[in-house]
């Protein structure tokens, strides 16, 4: 009986679980499988930001997608002469600069880290070459990029018309 | 400039220079670590596909080394008697293939010096043949030197290739954690895109050539050719070199056949069957793999392999060109993106 969890512990990498098994909670990968998200990790790299550290810049091209495993990003926008916005702050398990997945233009803002933090980066480059080898899992992916953005967009609307 | 800035780009650009002279000092013995890092490159993805079912990477290279394993035992089992005995059959027959070839000389001698006697006056004949069998004589005694460094390479390769596949991922990790990080986007973008460009070459260029040298063992039994295994392997690996590949492929075929035949006829069919192999290769294999994604000019092609076989012999001229594509992506990333400077 105790031979199984021994086993398990030889063969499988207990950080990749965990890895997938946090995958599995974002918006963006819902409704994958654990063995697609197993593939996706592949094309995904992790990375420790310090505190207070600029992850991007506005007007930028952005290359990459952000997914936060661990910490907190404040994303802030240029507001003329006077000091950069703070329009989002993000924590664990959201993700940012998902736009540069779909095309490679400018950055609309600035992210920047507000604690020590782990980020999950997927290039576009990457996911352009996940989609041509696995399509049908590459379309789930943007299929639920589109809703997000489609969620976006909804709520800006919403926001215009309540402030007009 | 400041002089600390002076001092550390003085110190940078001389620990650059010690690191390029102690590459050229110990280039000799670089090769098995150069193929191996190659090897890993190429076996990466397969690792990768282990790892993507959630196995650790330590048993993902050992499945990997496990199925590479039974894969050489089962062809050796098939290949290996027939390999020992084309070479046992055509090392018995060196001598009788020099009487004839040099029966064939001797008789073209004759006749051509008989025409034109001022040859024969000159001695243009016999010292060019004198010159030819000292070189052949030099060359045939260094054979045990070369098989047994090829055995040491063999048996050092899959060795420090297991060990770059299982440490290489946590060198390259450690490399990019040390990337300051606001360059991280930029910096990991270019390598991507050099990694995709590179990955489908390298990718492209092994299929490619198993092709061919599958292609060429299948016309030369057809054609019934002597060593149709041996010239196979060698028109197949030589296929890896641009340009003059198919060539390198070509010609022993021809020689073996017209040793084999004394005849035109079979030289033709040689030469119509590496152009068929050619053909398919250019027109069916190329575009399924697509392998030609780094495209360069023929003559950087011709320099980058002249200058490969300079440095670094035979294993120079087949790493040449990986390694200007390396320069000619990075170089073309760069100036096509403005944003990275």
């Amino acid at each position: 009986m105790a031979l199984k969890p021994t086993l398990r512990n030889l063969f499988i990498d207990r950080e990749f679980v965990e890895k997938v098994s946090f995958l599995k909670n974002i918006p963006i990968f819902d409704g994958l499988s654990n063995s697609a998200l197993g593939k996706l990790t592949g094309i995904m790299y992790s990375k420790k930001y310090p505190a207070g550290e600029l992850i991007f810049e506005e007007g930028k091209v952005g290359k990459a997608l952000f997914i936060i495993f661990d910490g907190e990003v404040a994303i802030t926008k240029a507001a003329g002469n006077s000091e950069p916005k703070i329009i989002a702050t993000h924590e664990k398990g959201a993700f940012f600069g998902e736009m540069a997945l779909l095309e490679e233009l400018p950055r609309s803002a600035t992210a920047k880290t507000t604690k020590e933090t782990t980020l999950f980066l997927m290039y576009k480059v990457k996911f352009d070459w996940f989609i041509e080898k696995d399509p049908r899992v590459g379309l789930k992916v943007i299929y639920n990029i589109a809703k997000v953005l489609s969620g976006r967009l909804r709520e800006t609307s919403e926001f215009f018309a309540k402030t007009v | 400039m400041s002089n600390t800035r002076i001092y550390k780009t003085i110190g940078l650009l001389l620990l650059i220079g010690a690191c390029i002279w102690f590459i050229y000092m110990v280039k000799s013995i670089l090769m098995p670590f150069i193929l191996s890092l190659v090897f890993a490159y190429l076996l990466s993805p397969l690792v990768g596909f282990f790892e993507a079912k959630g196995l650790k990477r330590i048993v993902s290279v050992l499945i990997l080394y496990s199925i590479f394993l039974v894969i050489f035992i089962g062809t050796s089992i098939v290949m290996i008697p027939q390999i020992f005995r084309e070479v046992s059959v055509l090392s018995n027959s060196i001598p009788e293939y020099t009487a004839t070839i040099k029966g064939s000389i001797s008789s073209f001698q004759q006749k051509v010096e008989a025409k034109y006697p001022i040859i024969k006056q000159k001695g243009i004949f016999d010292s060019t043949i004198k010159n030819a069998e000292q070189f052949v004589n030099s060359e045939t005694s260094k054979v045990p030197e070369y098989l047994a460094a090829m055995v040491s390479i063999f048996v050092l390769i899959p060795f420090i290739t297991f060990f770059f596949l299982l440490e290489g991922k946590a060198g390259i990790d450690f490399i990019f954690q040390k990337i300051p990080p606001r360059y991280t986007e930029t910096i990991l973008s270019l390598i991507c895109e050099i990694d995709e460009s590179l990955g489908n070459f390298f990718r492209g260029q092994f299929i490619e050539s198993s092709c061919v040298g599958a292609l060429s063992i299948i016309g030369l039994l057809i054609l019934g050719i002597d060593y149709a295994v041996l010239i196979g392997i060698v028109a197949g690996l030589a296929n890896m070199i641009p340009y003059l590949g198919p060539f390198a492929g070509t010609v022993p075929a021809l020689i073996v056949g017209f040793i084999e035949y004394q005849n035109v006829t079979v030289m033709v069919k040689i030469v119509i069957m590496f152009s068929l192999v050619q053909f398919i290769d250019n027109n069916l294999i190329q575009p399924i793999i697509l392998s030609k994604g780094v495209n360069l000019h023929p003559v950087t092609v011709i320099f980058a392999i002249m200058a490969g076989a300079q440095v670094a012999g035979v294993i120079g001229m087949f790493l040449s060109v990986p390694l200007v594509c390396i320069i000619k992506v990075t170089f073309m990333i760069i100036i096509h993106r403005k944003d990275l400077i």
